[in-house]
């Protein structure tokens, strides 16, 4: 093939390979497996509570319970999977060295339930609390824990499918507890799950009652 | 208009006079000559021809070039950015903690990483990571200054993104932002000018050059997707008039993102009804943006429609509800550079002469804010021999 038909062709060929480009960022769009795809994570109480709503609303559609539309929603989640398989395939290589990833889920779902880390030592027999967010009085590796990338970690910790993640996490910070509190004899870590409230009921001055899940106790021997 | 639908009703009489010029020079037989009319009505060739004018249409919106500024205060901005991801995690020192294997200082288990990580041993060595570190941090100074051309960002790009893909549980979506940005800058010719390359090449640090405009449009192609796709992910009701656009209030109750305690969002709850109603539909009717681009670049076409997009320079709304949408992130959440790189890829939705006008202006302001500071510096200096008297 001469210079000259390259050229010629090339203004053609290019408008193909944007195509191509553009295809790809739409199909790698599409909502990945993981958000989709195991049924253990639509039992979370931000989804069940939205699957609630979405019932009340939905009742003109003849769905009477919410486990209806949650079982015909998983039957179009699934249909919805072998149609993404073939879709992606071609993409994924392209995306794999070039970076153009896509995962656009971003406050897809607001919390109706709100988890926190809380880190305590024990110290003379009694617990002192060493970190609570948003505190100045305990702010134990506050500078850290407000970084956006520990935010992100942190917010995933309070969703039951990351439990490994927290018990990781839990025994490092309990370490990092131990050197810098040496007088404790034990660190706890806890989550602080609470609802969050509807705005009439903060305005009258209710404070959210929540409860603490997963302690994790450890003696500083143990994570130093 | 009307010179329009004249100039647009010429064409088919100069088609047709030139067709029968043809006709009276070539014999032609009676027959011959009715089949030619019958092939020519015939439904084929005619969506033959819109197809060849649709695909002409791309050809040439492709093959558009249009001066490097552009591209080029974009690239400064998403190298920027990219220093501000890199530095700040270093600043926070949790390079080690989040990016590092357990064996190594990181507080849990990480996996292999991505095809360029595991390839140099993975999480759990950490020169590699280091290594990379330092490479995406370089790099990213040298796409800021433009430096090492589209080699400087593809090797970023990769760096960059091996670290990110170490640890998707601390990783945002600014991180895919930078990573889509970095990649359309690899194909543009994107250090033409505003670069050390240019400085290198003419002596001066900016030229006047003509580049490809296509990765441009494909960055606000980008940039459209991703608002589309992310309102139509806002799945929950809260995001909508069934939930009472309760969304936004729901999202300052939880510590997670907050930048301060927000309980007071109560006493104003009808105003985040309102932000959350504009957010969900200026991400849901994003795509609408794609229509509004090709109206503008057909404006010679006639059509109420289109007359009617063309009136006032939607983009401006665009950007203005966008760019007030991100100003709020930032002042109330600590997303990382999200709202910056977000705002970077707004650069790319004007053409580049009028980002030159833009560049002019703040020239000018800077100029004559330096020009009034020296004046009066030099006014400061003659005075105080005349306003002390030296004490005797």
């Amino acid at each position: 093939m001469s210079i000259e038909r390259i050229r010629k062709a090339w203004p053609h060929v290019r408008v193909v390979l944007i195509g191509l480009h553009a295809l790809a960022v739409v199909a790698l769009t599409l909502p990945t497996p993981h958000s989709v795809a195991n049924r253990q994570d639509w039992q979370n109480p931000n989804m069940q509570a939205d699957l609630q709503q979405w019932t009340d609303r939905l009742g003109w559609l003849g769905y009477d319970s919410k486990e209806e539309l949650e079982n015909d929603l998983w039957r179009l989640a699934q249909s919805y999977l072998q149609f993404r398989k073939v879709i992606i395939k071609p993409f994924q290589i392209y995306s794999k060295y070039s970076g153009t990833r896509q995962g656009w889920r971003m406050f897809a779902n607001p919390r109706v339930r709100s988890a926190e880390l809380h880190i305590d030592i024990h110290v003379d027999g009694r617990w002192i609390p060493v970190y609570r967010p948003e505190s100045s009085e305990y702010d134990f590796w506050d500078t850290k824990f407000r970084h956006n990338r520990f935010r992100k970690l942190l917010g995933r910790i309070g969703n039951k499918k990351h439990i490994n993640t927290y018990r990781f996490l839990a025994r490092f910070l309990a370490g990092r507890a131990a050197h810098a509190f040496p007088d404790a004899d034990h660190i706890r870590c806890r989550l602080y799950r609470y609802p969050i409230l509807p705005p009439e009921r903060v305005r009258a001055g209710d404070t959210p009652k929540g409860a603490y899940e997963l302690p994790m106790v450890f003696k500083p021997e143990d994570v130093r | 208009m009307t010179r329009r639908r004249k100039q647009a009703r010429k064409p088919s009489n100069k088609r047709a006079s030139r067709s029968d010029e043809q006709a009276a020079r070539r014999p032609r037989t009676h027959s011959v000559a009715n089949s030619e009319d019958a092939a020519d009505s015939r439904p084929e060739p005619q969506a033959r021809r819109r197809i060849v004018r649709w695909w002409l249409f791309w050809v040439a919106l492709f093959s558009q070039r249009e001066s490097g500024t552009g591209l080029a205060v974009f690239r400064i901005a998403i190298g920027l950015v990219l220093l501000y991801s890199l530095l700040s995690i270093l600043a926070a020192g949790l390079i080690d903690v989040l990016w590092l294997d357990i064996a190594h200082g990181g507080y849990g288990p990480l996996g292999h990483g991505n095809w360029l990580l595991s390839r140099l041993g993975g999480p759990g060595n950490p020169s590699a990571v280091y290594g990379l570190y330092i490479i995406a941090l370089l790099g990213a100074l040298a796409t800021t200054i433009g430096f090492g051309g589209r080699i400087a960002i593809f090797i970023t790009l990769q760096t960059y993104n091996a670290l990110v893909s170490i640890n998707p549980n601390v990783s945002g979506g600014y991180d895919l932002l930078l990573t889509n940005a970095l990649w359309l800058l690899v194909l543009a010719d994107a250090t033409a000018t505003h670069s050390v390359r240019c400085r290198r090449k003419t002596g001066k640090w900016t030229q006047t050059v003509e580049i490809p405009a296509w990765p441009r449009y494909l960055i606000v192609f980008q940039l459209l997707v991703v608002y589309t796709a992310t309102g139509l992910y806002k799945l929950s009701a809260d995001w909508t008039p069934a939930g009472g656009y309760s969304a936004l209030y729901h999202v300052f109750q939880d510590p997670t993102w907050r930048r301060f305690s927000m309980e007071w969002t109560a006493s104003i709850y009808p105003l985040t009804q309102l932000a959350t109603a504009i957010v969900w539909h200026f991400e849901t009717g994003a795509w609408l943006m794609f229509l509004v681009y090709y109206y503008r670049y057909t404006r010679d076409r006639h059509g109420r429609v289109r007359a009617l997009f063309n009136r006032w320079d939607v983009r401006k709304l665009f950007v203005l509800i966008g760019g007030s949408m991100h100003a709020g992130i930032l002042l109330t959440m600590n997303v990382g550079p999200f709202s910056w790189v977000t705002l970077a890829y707004y650069i790319c939705f004007f053409q580049p002469n009028e980002i030159e006008r833009v560049l002019k202006r703040i020239s000018a302001t800077v100029h004559r804010l330096s020009g009034r500071r020296s004046r009066l510096a030099s006014e400061r200096v003659e005075r105080p021999q005349d306003a002390i008297t030296p004490a005797r």
